[in-house]
């Protein structure tokens, strides 16, 4: 019997544990995150998290948690954790690294480099260490991360101005809206003073102490090597800034189906 | 030799801690002289030597002139200084890319100028130029080649230099603006800062933007600074570390031209652009700008990534109508001025020595101490270590990964927390680390660097501060 393909994922959220799930009847899967605990955004207590790594482990996944992936080179994956920092023989690396925020470049927001300017993930971290993370907060962007940043800092006693280029209905997280606008400029010395929004020719000045970068997801991507397309790797990664459980899960399973074809073939 | 709180007297006060200072206050922490670096934020490297595309030119100005020279003086020492005091730099060489014919003209004045100044150069043809680069383009007819121009580290040379000074024995101050400068005789007498009146013999003027201020102050011959803003584009290592060679552009009569710079950790730089202002501190990025250096980088390279973007900033330089001001002072016999517009990187080594000999010829006793020190503390990448896995046995904290974008492990972060001339904030810790300046902008480890700040300086995490005085929390 020839040995089983070896199979890492990286990321053990819904998505990593899903896909980890779905192929460990067929290759020696590890499943790794850089957290000490599965789950990701939605935690290890969601009804849906615990389910998949059950599956998962009851399928014999392996799981290394609080390493990091660093790298990809020739198959091989380097990772830094308890264990130490080694090289990963991998036929196959799946990457479900979840999603981020886009930053002020990818958004084109023009201004200087100054404090108060977070990601969401930032600021939700912060705020739940108690830092007061201001008074007047503007949030750019309709997403997950828009509601639980808005909702604890709104706990914390600020008033949050919801930015997006979204037409549609206002979320009820805010107590101001500009929907149909697009956040185009920060001003401010020090700390952000202000964030300029436009729409068509006419620009607006909505004065802030904390600017939330909540929108425009992209993929996080952090292994060097696996940034973009790249042989022996596959990306279990959807970026809505909305994303249901039933939609991430059918994802991540097509990925899974895909590696699998591709053992078999090879 | 304190003598009461707030009063203290030093050979030599060294005004701004950026390349330039900090590269004087490492010159003279190797002699006997009593020295103070005075800097007026919070960091080394906080105004053009952050912001500039980490070039050390080895041709740059006309032969003959004082920049020539100082950059003459400097750019064969780089490997050795950069190895000494744990700067990343690689010696990559330079290819200047005519696209027109009036471009190609000007080259054998350029390669001409650049043999002038002793240095190597060469004229190639465009097949070969790009066989030599493959991503300069198609429109490229003719180049000049420079192979001793280097890509380096700009901030973490000055968190070198100043590292090396302060385990030599220099004061450095920061938070410290001079406020007021005390004279007797018509010579300087004293610095006055906030906190303290410092008595001094001689005052080193690396004051950069702020240089005409403090020759004020100092009731010195009177010269005009002002900002000469640069915007630029940084692409993300996937792409950059393709990029084998620095690609310039073919000076025009006004300008230098927009460049496709390597960094150090595989990144690229595109830019700068070139606006003459009269706001010190303007770093605001505008599209038309941005826009502008997007479709000069694209004459070059033509296949830079743009979706591939990681951040777009502005950085100011100093212009002055002397390019260069290494002198002493005309009025004041006591002061010398360190200035430089916009090769200050390159020229740091020669302006450092050449300051000495200045103060050296003003009188200051500046006798060779056998027992300075002419290095730093190493500390290991991860990102760059030939032997990543060797690594966690000399520190497990190197299995600890804050900044996921450009592999920065906690034990690299400790170690800029506790160095010599430590980081006293986030912007302190990306300058010395690179954690938080990767693809993500820290939107995963910013929270995580947050909190290793606040344990290390025993402060709340929300008065952390982040950059430019403004703290994590409001």
């Amino acid at each position: 019997m020839s040995a089983r393909s070896k199979v890492v994922v990286v990321g053990a959220g819904i998505a990593g544990l899903t896909v980890a799930g779905a192929l460990a009847s067929s290759a020696d899967v590890t499943m790794i995150d850089r957290l000490p605990a599965a789950g990701g955004v939605l935690g290890y207590e969601h009804p849906a998290v615990r389910a998949e790594a059950a599956h998962a482990r009851a399928g014999g996944v392996r799981s290394l948690l609080g390493t990091t992936a660093l790298r990809w080179v020739d198959s091989r994956l380097l990772v830094a954790g308890p264990n130490g920092i080694e090289w990963l023989s991998v036929d196959r690396l799946v990457y479900a690294g979840g999603a981020r925020p886009a930053v002020p470049s990818e958004l084109r927001l023009l201004g200087p480099r100054v404090a108060g300017v977070v990601a969401a993930t930032v600021a939700v971290h912060l705020a739940e260490a108690e830092v007061s993370m201001g008074r007047s907060v503007c949030l750019v962007g309709i997403s997950d991360w828009a509601e639980r940043a808005a909702r604890i800092v709104r706990h914390q006693g600020a008033r949050v101005t919801v930015v997006s280029t979204d037409e549609g209905r206002p979320p009820d997280y805010g107590d101001q809206w500009w929907m149909g606008w697009r956040a185009v400029a920060i001003e401010g010395t020090r700390r952000v003073s202000a964030l300029i929004v436009a729409r068509g020719d006419s620009h607006q000045r909505i004065t802030c102490d904390t600017l939330i970068l909540a929108g425009d997801s992209r993929p996080l991507r952090n292994v060097d090597g696996a940034i973009a397309d790249a042989p022996g790797v596959e990306f279990a990664q959807r970026t809505e800034d909305r994303q249901s459980i039933e939609d991430v899960r059918r994802h991540s399973l097509e990925i899974a189906g895909r590696v699998r074809d591709q053992l078999a073939a090879s | 030799m304190t003598t009461s709180p707030g009063y203290q007297r030093f050979d030599v006060v060294v005004v701004g801690a950026g390349v330039i200072g900090t590269a004087i206050a490492a010159r003279l922490s190797a002699t006997s002289a009593r020295v103070c670096l005075l800097e007026a934020t919070d960091d080394v490297a906080e105004g053009a030597s952050k912001g500039n595309a980490g070039i050390t030119s080895s041709y740059y100005a006309a032969p003959g002139t004082l920049e020539s020279d100082v950059i003459a003086a400097s750019y064969l020492r780089w490997d050795d200084v950069c190895r000494r005091l744990d700067v990343p730099f690689r010696r990559i060489g330079a290819v200047m890319a005519a696209l027109t014919k009036e471009e190609a003209d000007g080259l054998p004045g350029e390669l001409a100028n650049a043999k002038a100044c002793g240095v190597g150069a060469s004229i190639v043809s465009g097949d070969q130029a790009r066989r030599l680069e493959p991503l300069i383009g198609p429109d490229c007819i003719q180049g000049l080649v420079l192979p001793d121009e280097g890509i380096i580290d700009p901030m973490r040379l000055c968190v070198g230099f100043a590292e090396l000074a302060a385990h030599n024995g220099v004061e450095v101050r920061f938070d410290s603006p001079v406020i007021d400068i005390e004279s007797h005789d018509g010579r300087v007498a004293a610095v006055i800062t906030p906190q303290a009146r410092i008595e001094t013999s001689f005052v080193v003027n690396a004051a950069g933007l702020f240089g005409d201020l403090i020759a004020e102050l100092a009731g010195g011959s009177s010269f005009k600074m002002w900002p000469r803003k640069g915007e630029y584009w940084l692409i993300d290592r996937e792409w950059g570390r393709t990029l084998r060679h620095i690609v310039f552009a073919a000076p025009l009569p006004d300008s230098k031209g927009i460049h496709v710079v390597p960094t150090t950790n595989g990144t690229a730089l595109l830019g700068p652009s070139v606006m003459d202002s009269d706001q010190r501190y303007d770093k605001t990025t505008d599209s038309e700008t941005l826009a502008y250096v997007t479709e000069k980088t694209r004459r070059l390279v033509p296949s830079v990534p743009m979706d591939r973007a990681i951040k777009a900033f502005a950085a100011i330089r100093p212009a002055s109508e002397k390019k260069v001001r290494i002198e002493v002072d005309e009025v004041v016999p006591n002061l010398v001025h360190a200035i430089n517009r916009s090769t200050g990187v390159s020229s740091s080594l020669g302006i450092a020595d050449m300051v000495a000999e200045l103060l050296a010829g003003a009188g200051l006793d500046l006798a060779p101490r056998a027992d300075a020190l002419d290095h730093i503390p190493t500390v290991r990448r991860l990102l760059l270590d030939p032997e990543p896995e060797t690594l966690a046995a000399l520190d497990p904290r190197y299995t600890q990964v804050v900044c996921a974008c450009e592999d920065v492990s906690a034990a690299e972060i400790q170690a800029a927390l506790e160095m010599a001339v430590p980081a006293r904030s986030i912007d302190g810790v990306r300058k010395r680390t690179r954690a938080t300046a990767g693809r993500c902008q820290g939107s995963v480890c910013m929270a995580g660097v947050t909190f290793m700040c606040s344990l290390a300086q025993g402060r709340a995490p929300g008065d952390v501060v982040v950059t430019a005085s403004g703290t994590a929390g409001a």
